[in-house]
């Protein structure tokens, strides 16, 4: 069972109270965006063993989308953080870096 | 609307007499909390928790949304005075008392029978009197406020009422203790 801490509300949330969004730091790509810009936007989503970011939300609970930097191979969490934020805050990576060194998730290490 | 009852190892029952109202707004604003402590006497409740005085309670939702529930002969005014208080900032108002229903438990094993059908950390360290927590019973959502050690309000959508209503009378079965 994965268990998340949701950043808004303080709470531990089981799975069976989240919602889970799939990919987190995506950058969007609208009108105007080259096709392959817009391609990448709506389907290119990185599914790797191991460390990954992603999107839940508290979905029984306070209803905020929040992130989590999980390993999806062994459920173990690293942090989760709230959502106004472009890229995971520093001390999700350093607790990373702790765990694991010399991880590289997309364009973060 | 009659207040059913069951008694089982506890004691469950509709609480029907309470209005209840949805203020949405940024409830780390030092104005909005002002505002609402002068028009409700209650202090303001911090994240999770729940703030009741003379029958008013206040339970902190979300970092936006606030839950206001009075017994209905105070409604009205209170409403008339909240709106006031409120005047010219950023918030959104509501009567939500036909949209929710409200259910008591008592007796001493309360917790035990919460611990049945929501999926939340019971134990009084992690969850003590005063907490409030959103969360789901069995297959709904809801929210429990834990008022006394042997005293829990549950709240739900007035749409599953009947689904609630049952689904903790079946947790309260005579026979049906854990009593770990
Ligand atoms: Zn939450």
């Amino acid at each position: 069972m994965l268990i998340l801490n949701c950043p808004y509300c303080g709470r531990e949330k089981d799975e069976t109270e989240l919602a889970a969004g799939g990919e987190a730091h995506l950058k969007r790509f609208g009108p105007g965006s080259s096709d392959q810009d817009f391609e990448g936007y709506l389907f290119d989503r990185a599914n790797p063993k191991g460390l990954h970011f992603e999107r839940w939300r508290c979905a029984a609970g306070c209803g905020k989308w929040f992130h989590a930097a999980r390993c999806t191979a062994t459920l173990e969490v690293f942090g989760t953080y709230k959502a106004q934020t472009l890229e995971p805050p520093k001390t999700i990576r350093d607790a990373i870096t702790a765990k694991r060194p010399g991880w590289s998730w997309r364009n973060f290490s | 609307m009659s207040d059913r009852e069951f008694q089982g190892y506890v004691h469950v029952r509709q609480d029907s007499g309470q209005c209840m109202f949805t203020l949405r707004a940024n409830l780390a604003s030092t104005k909005i909390k002002a505002a609402v402590k002068s028009a409700t006497g209650v202090a303001f409740p911090n994240r999770g928790l729940c703030e009741v005085s003379e029958g008013c309670t206040l339970a902190w939702m979300s970092p936006d949304e606030l839950l206001i529930m009075v017994p209905t002969a105070q409604a009205q005014k209170l409403l008339t005075g909240l709106e006031a208080a409120l005047e010219g900032l950023h918030v959104l108002l509501e009567d939500v008392s036909d949209a929710r229903a409200k259910f008591i438990l008592s007796g001493a094993h309360v917790r035990e029978v919460l611990g049945k059908l929501a999926p939340m950390d019971c134990h009084p360290a992690q969850f003590p009197v005063g907490s409030f927590n959103r969360t789901r019973f069995a297959q709904v959502a809801g929210a429990v406020f834990m008022e006394q050690e042997d005293l829990i309000s549950i709240i739900c959508f007035r749409s599953v009422q009947d689904y609630v209503f049952t689904l903790f009378c079946d947790a309260v079965a005579p026979g049906s203790e854990v009593l770990l």
